[in-house]
């Protein structure tokens, strides 16, 4: 790399650029989050490299400011640079060395949970036994041969693929799936409940009866998100008819084809887990006179697959159960105290902030200690302290 | 380049085809019945089939159907429905099913007189009875019922021919009074001795396990003490009058009870003694907009009340915004409240049966 790109990322200039518009970015999100949700606004601002805007009036978008990924990783760069031209490696700044290791640290393990960390949450009534847990935001179209009686082999659709048209095929399949239409947000009426409905899009199963009608997507957090769409199944001998597709729906569409049973459901997307975790007991205290829940705890029974583990575990507040690779924390409840909601987060990267922030405590006492022992050894060693400055 | 790697790699974990083996499920696990991207989950709701209904197949919005079978090869229809959201308002639902029956929709000042309330055990249904003529039917009279919960409501429509309707309207209302949420006052309703005359039906939970058989309430069993059972402790006992309706269970409360003229009895129960009696009473004052009043005050404002060896404190809050009688007792380490609110006229013709279902109340 030629000097002038060198100094330019070194730029102390530029780190305070680099700030300001994170502040900015982070002033925008908040503001903005009234229109998209939280979860909205972590995709679009944080977890991006530009933030689009669309030209009025067209389908174009152009970038207007830099996102999250490239302002975390123009300052890694920046960090990075300004080692390279103004710190020298020395035991005296070891301490920095160590501190901006940390906080280069920190920055690559926010990037790095935005990629991998998966959210998903877990509601067991008291006395079932769940083994999957459910995405917060992400729906999945299972296409489920339930044939076999010991087992059901599931093919899984991500919803967001669902664009009109789009065609699947998968070696489990003996037909395609053919996403006719797709509505992230829809409500539904009988059909017989509707004085003129309009012609039914499904030829098929439950949907006929059924009229599906899009509305704009909510980001409104007390309010649910219901994507509904129509798939046509197609095999070697023709269509097997069109389906509705909706979370809203209580019964999967079932289905026989060539001597196999099927189920077709839109669901949340599911991650299905090497053991099974049946809720005990689930115990809500509040402060007295009040609803301000002071603790609330679901004592569960883990049993893995393997048989290697049978055991009773108490999650709380603040107490998860860590458990195979995944976090366990008990973030709600429902059902009159009779269902336990517990976030269940995936997070390959979860030690990384640990580590750093170590790395950045490590480095400050480091730093400290050396100034510390100087000022010391100064004074011991009869060193007259610097001057102080006179005006 | 970077960029470019990452956004590729983003957007094929995004769109990917996965496929997974899974033990056997229950059926109604496969569909989203976890209400997963709800706020809240869907509360489960049953009911006590009358004798003659005929279940039919249910699917997709429907949660069930119900063949209603009368003379000369005649038939009704009962369908239980269930949309999230609250469904459309009052005069949208009554609207919507005049039209079915080529009716003109009505405006929102003639809704009074087409819309009847019904408290039941699982809360309070809006009913309308109307008749028209349906398209491909004849003459048709529909018997609707709507219930509104915090995330969901349920429609609950009869629609068939007049007469038949008509016969079965008694019928109807007792299917409307059956029906239950599967929460906290489900399992502390009493079972009732007699269920002869009517099957039971008990829709599969979210996990597809059965819940024990809910029996029919035949009539108005008496309903001897209910109260969740408390953890680590006993609770009061207590008879409610006939004619009182259980509540569905609030997280804060032992029971819930509608009483018939409309107003509420809750049950609470905190340990310790909650700041003793006058700011008890102090704070139901604030409630009714009333000022605080004093120990000298007290002993005027509060009547005891002996019942099977407790001594209850019962105050009756007058001449405020809001009335209330409310009454405590400190029992086993904890003190128990009764509480009777609603309109003013609610609250005058209950309290008779209030002051004597204190006297019912007992330790075990």
């Amino acid at each position: 790399m030629s000097v002038a790109p060198l100094r330019f990322f070194a730029s102390l200039r530029l780190t305070v650029v680099l700030l300001v518009l994170s502040i900015a970015l982070i002033f925008g999100a908040t503001l903005d989050q009234v229109h998209l949700g939280v979860w909205g606004v972590q995709e679009k601002y944080f977890r991006s490299f530009f933030i689009f805007g669309r030209i009025p009036g067209t389908e174009f978008f152009f970038p207007v400011f830099p996102g999250g990924y490239l302002l975390g990783g123009a300052l890694i760069a920046n960090l990075l640079a300004a080692h390279f031209t103004r710190f020298r490696l020395s035991w005296k700044k070891s301490g920095i060395w160590l501190t901006h290791l940390g906080l280069i640290l920190l920055l690559i393990g926010v990037g790095l949970s935005g990629l991998l960390q998966e959210d998903n949450q877990m509601r067991i009534d008291v006395g079932q036994t769940r083994r999957y847990s459910e995405s917060f935001r992400e729906t999945e179209l299972a296409v489920i041969d339930t044939t076999a009686p010991d087992y059901n082999q599931v093919v899984s659709i991500p919803a967001a693929a669902l664009t009109d048209g789009a065609n699947f095929q998968h070696p489990l399949l003996p037909f395609i799936v053919k996403a006719v239409a797709y509505y992230p947000n829809a409500t539904l009426r009988m059909r017989s409940q509707l004085t003129n409905p309009p012609p039914s899009v499904a030829t098929a199963g439950e949907g006929t009866d059924i009229v599906a009608t899009p509305i704009p997507v909510t980001a409104n957090p007390d309010e649910s998100n219901w994507p509904t769409g129509f798939v046509e199944l197609v095999g070697p001998d023709g269509s097997l008819g069109t389906f509705i597709i909706s979370t809203m729906l209580q019964q999967p569409e079932a289905f026989s084809y060539q001597g196999r049973s099927w189920r077709l459901a839109l669901r949340a997307k599911r991650d299905y887990l090497p053991f099974a975790i049946t809720l005990q007991k689930f115990t809500h205290e509040i402060y007295p006179g009040t609803d301000i829940p002071r603790d609330f705890a679901s004592t569960i029974r883990l049993r893995s697959d393997d048989g290697r583990d049978d055991r009773e575990i108490r999650i709380f507040m603040n107490n998860p159960l860590r458990y195979a690779g995944r976090a366990f924390y008990q973030a709600g409840f429902a059902n009159n105290d009779h269902t336990t909601v517990l976030q269940v987060v995936r997070n390959p990267s979860w030690r990384i902030p640990y580590l750093s922030c170590g790395l950045i405590v490590l480095g400050l006492l480091v730093q400290f200690g050396i100034h510390l022992f100087a000022f010391f050894r100064r004074r011991l060693g009869g060193v007259p302290a610097p001057a102080p400055a006179t005006s | 380049m970077l960029a470019v790697v990452i956004s590729g790699l983003a957007a094929c974990k995004d769109k990917s085809l996965t496929s997974y083996r899974t033990p056997k499920e229950p059926e109604t696990d496969l569909a989203p019945t976890s209400d997963a991207m709800t706020p809240a989950a869907a509360p489960t709701i049953r009911w006590a089939v009358p004798a003659g209904w005929q279940p039919q197949a249910a699917g997709g919005l429907r949660l069930a159907s119900f063949l209603v079978p009368g003379a000369n090869g005649a038939s009704a229809e009962v369908s239980i429905v269930s949309f999230p959201g609250s469904g459309g308002d009052e005069l949208a639902n009554i609207n919507r099913w005049r039209a079915q029956l080529q009716l003109a929709p009505i405006a929102e000042t003639e809704l009074p007189g087409q819309e009847v309330a019904l408290t039941t055990g699982a809360g309070q249904f809006v009913t309308a009875d109307m008749a028209g003529v349906a398209a491909d039917k004849g003459p048709t009279r529909i018997l609707g019922a709507w219930l509104r919960q915090a995330e969901r409501v349920w429609f609950v429509k009869m629609m068939g021919p007049p007469d038949l309707v008509g016969t079965q309207k008694d019928v109807f209302v007792a299917f409307l009074q059956s029906v239950r949420m599967a929460e906290g006052s489900v399992a502390a309703l009493p079972a009732p001795a007699d269920s002869s005359g009517a099957n039971t039906n008990d829709l599969p939970r979210a996990s597809g396990e059965l819940t024990p058989p809910l029996s029919p309430p035949v009539g108005n069993p008496p309903m001897d003490s209910v109260a969740v059972p408390a953890e680590g402790g006993a609770n009061l006992l207590w008879q409610a009058p006939a004619d009182w309706q259980a509540q569905a269970g609030r997280p804060m409360r032992k029971a819930s009870y509608a009483t018939g003229s409309g107003a509420e009895v809750a049950i609470t129960a905190f340990p310790g003694d909650v700041g003793g009696i006058l700011a008890n009473v102090n704070r139901w004052r604030g409630q009714a907009g009333l000022g605080p009043i004093d120990d000298a005050g007290l002993a005027q404002a509060t009547t005891a009340v002996e019942s099977q060896g407790l001594r209850l404190i019962v105050v009756d809050v007058e001449g405020g915004s809001a009335p209330l009688v409310a009454a405590l007792v400190p029992w086993n380490g904890a003190t128990w409240f009764f509480k009777l609110t609603g309109s003013a006229g609610a609250v005058a013709q209950a309290k008779p049966a209030f002051l004597a279902f204190l006297k019912t109340i007992r330790a075990p």
